[in-house]
């Protein structure tokens, strides 16, 4: 294997993310290599210039990132992280501006970087107290690697995951924190259907309307849509839960969905809505969709059409 | 002389009968009523624009109310609209046809008596809910542009459609045939076949007599007993099936699948969650991509040729200690052989490469049972 084609693969082998097979074949490499062994060695330093400068990111970064990346793939798009105003949007158009013209590194760059980011938010949105938990068997094991050691011993390699069971109220903190980093984080759809479904009964956090409005408007399966879009009822008078319905609205293939934002849309009208909803009456393919807007619009004596 | 003239007279006055304009809290109302004549085979369809409320009676003629609202300034603009609003009865090709226009009418609501056993009766309306109850039709179709179908009690064939609203249905007799747009599908039995749409939304059936279709392009399935063959698909939400009296086919794109009896055959597929499989016979074909798969054999059922899969997770087969079959199970990476965990001594376990393979005749032998399973633990377990 050719030193190029192993450089890109060097930051992924410092945070244990390569196969077993390409770990293995970058070892060896690295044994006859001198200029891939200093590349790993300033791949360390890197790490550790970087673990000495933590720095505060919001909760949930990772989990948003994974999202993004999940939804980019069952969706073949590229990831559209949500425009939010605050610090970090800054922050990100800062840094990409920063790095704008680096263009023949930006992409090993960003890969170290956005490792970096993921591994640190990791760090940092672990919850700190211990969730009760019942201890299961269960263990999965994997060997990932064996090589010999010194004095004829060998050394072997383990990823071990063990089951744990979590139980407890729907109430309880832990477990609504598990349930909301089930929606969010978790590449099972399945998992995401059941506990956006289950939040839809708990009360609405500021953390719990996040992952709803998140999930209404990205998921990729439409039934963790759907869930989410009516679980947001108890807030759709507030102004970004509105925003994010009118988008769903706008956007969403499923017309199920369109009919749940549509609901929960009117219910609380007022006249920033009536572009949207002529919009929606030209547009909709969907007639329920189409006579609900004009319905609204009737009723706030705005005209159907525009001129 | 005199009564034959009065008799003229009252003969050629309109069978419909109108109201003066009145308030009701925040709208004005007119109310139109009327009744017409209906011979035993005729073909009714009402086509209306606002909500329909349809019974059947034992009477041999159609009564209609149709209350029209607004909101004006006032009475003489509440008039001027709600005068606008008509209801036309006309007969053509031997079809008869109730027409309601809303006109200016903020809405209209329309009740219907019409006779029991028209052979056939289509409500269809531009918005608003469609109700029907104590039909005995062979053919009924309720049809919204925008608004919920409920149906109690049915004994013909039904077609109910809206483009978003829930279907809530009672005992239908024969078949039905439901799509919506948008919203719930509910049914408590539906005696025939039965073919169940919903773009978004659950499924929730009691009981259905025949063959039968549930889609939902996400949302839960369920359906307590099916009589027939039953296929059921979603875009994302768990499959609950009671029990099913034919092959049962199940796809979600995401949600788990439970099935509590089967003698007949399933074929099961999941995107992603656990499947369990209680009391199954017959050909069992069932593969998740993540999530553990648990199949509990029939005993005195003949099983055929037979797949379980699952990309990741556990595989629990509970096998009736007098069922005769061949088994032949593999876990690809797999630390040991403690990975595949069997009750028969007849099923012997060896490494083969990356996978670990376990394989065995029970009781002479017979159909082939497949277990193939990618990390995870595949129990074979005596019952």
């Amino acid at each position: 294997m050719s030193c190029e084609r192993l450089h890109p693969l060097i930051p992924l082998y410092h945070y244990g993310e390569l196969p077993p097979e390409e770990e293995e074949r970058l070892e060896q490499h690295l044994e006859s290599c001198e200029s891939c062994r200093s590349e790993v060695e300033r791949q360390k330093r890197l790490a550790a210039a970087l673990d000495a400068r933590e720095m505060p990111l919001p909760d949930g970064l990772l989990a948003e990132c994974r999202h993004e990346l999940m939804r980019a793939v069952y969706r073949g798009e590229a990831p559209a992280l949500p425009r939010r105003a605050g610090v970090w949007p800054a922050f990100r158009e800062g840094f990409a501006a920063l790095f704008a013209s680096l263009s023949r590194v930006r992409v090993p760059a960003g890969a170290v970087a956005l490792i970096a980011l993921g591994w640190f938010a990791a760090r940092l949105t672990m919850p700190t107290e211990r969730i009760p938990v019942e201890p299961a068997d269960v263990v999965y094991s994997t060997i990932r690697s064996i090589r010999p050691a010194a004095a004829g011993r060998v050394e072997i390699a383990v990823d071990e995951t063990r089951r744990r069971v979590v139980s407890g109220p729907l109430e309880d903190g832990d477990i609504r924190r598990l349930l909301l980093a089930a929606a969010r984080e978790q590449e099972n759809p399945a998992v995401r259907v059941e506990s956006v479904g289950l939040l839809k009964d708990q009360p609405i956090t500021p953390m719990v309307r996040e992952v709803l409005l998140t999930a209404a408007q990205n998921d990729p399966n439409p039934a963790v849509r759907l869930k989410a879009v009516e679980a947001l009822k108890p807030v759709a008078a507030d102004t970004a839960v509105r925003d994010v319905l009118a988008q769903v609205l706008l956007t969403d293939e499923n017309p199920g969905v369109r009919i749940r934002s549509i609901d929960l849309l009117v219910e609380h009208r007022d006249g920033s809505m009536v572009g949207l909803l002529q919009r929606v009456v030209q547009r909709d393919s969907n007639s329920y969709i189409r006579l609900k807007s004009e319905r609204a619009l009737r009723e706030m004596n705005a005209s159907i059409g525009t001129f | 002389m005199r009564k034959l003239c009065i008799l003229a007279c009252l003969a050629a006055l309109p069978a419909a009968a109108q109201s003066a304009v009145t308030r009701e809290d925040d709208y004005w109302v007119r109310t139109l009523t009327g009744v017409e004549a209906l011979p035993p085979e005729a073909r009714l369809q009402v086509v209306s624009e606002g909500a329909v409320v349809v019974t059947g009676a034992d009477e041999a003629r159609l009564r209609w109310q149709l209350k029209a609202r607004t909101r004006a300034e006032g009475e003489a603009e509440a008039r001027r609209r709600l005068e606008s609003v008509s209801v036309k009865f006309s007969k053509t090709a031997g079809k008869h046809l109730l027409a309601v226009h809303r006109g200016g009418a903020a809405d209209a609501g329309l009740k219907l008596v019409v006779p029991r056993s028209l052979p056939a009766l289509a409500v269809i309306t531009r918005e608003g809910s469609v109700n029907a109850s104590g039909l005995a039709s062979d053919s009924i179709t309720l049809a919204s542009g925008a608004g919920a179908i409920h149906a109690g009690r049915l004994e013909g064939n039904l077609v109910a459609r809206t483009a978003g609203g829930a279907i809530d249905l009672g005992e239908i007799r024969g078949s039905a045939r439901c799509s919506t747009a948008g919203g719930n599908i509910t049914a408590r039995h539906i005696g025939g076949n039965a073919v169940l749409e919903t773009g978004g939304g659950d499924v929730d059936v009691n009981e259905i007599g025949g063959d039968a279709r549930a889609e939902s392009g996400g949302g839960r399935v369920r359906i307590g007993r099916a009589g027939a063959q039953l296929v059921v698909s979603t875009g994302g939400g768990r499959i609950e099936i009671g029990e099913a009296r034919g092959m049962l086919v199940l796809r979600s794109a995401a949600g788990a699948v439970h099935v509590g009896a089967a003698p007949h055959g399933v074929r099961c597929e999941t995107a992603g969650g656990p499947i369990h499989l209680s009391k199954v016979a017959g050909s069992l074909r069932a593969s998740t991509t993540i999530g553990n798969i648990v199949a509990q054999l029939l005993a005195n059922r003949p099983l055929e040729d037979s797949f379980l899969s699952t990309a990741r997770g556990d595989i629990t087969v509970l096998i009736p200690s007098n069922l005769s079959v061949k088994i032949h199970a593999a876990n690809e990476l797999s630390g040991g052989s403690r990975r595949i965990v069997s009750d028969f001594a007849e099923i012997t376990t060896q490494v083969r490469g990356a996978q670990v393979v376990a394989e065995g005749v029970l009781n002479g032998g017979g159909p082939l049972l497949r277990i193939i399973g990618t990390g995870g633990t595949i129990f074979i377990k005596r019952q």
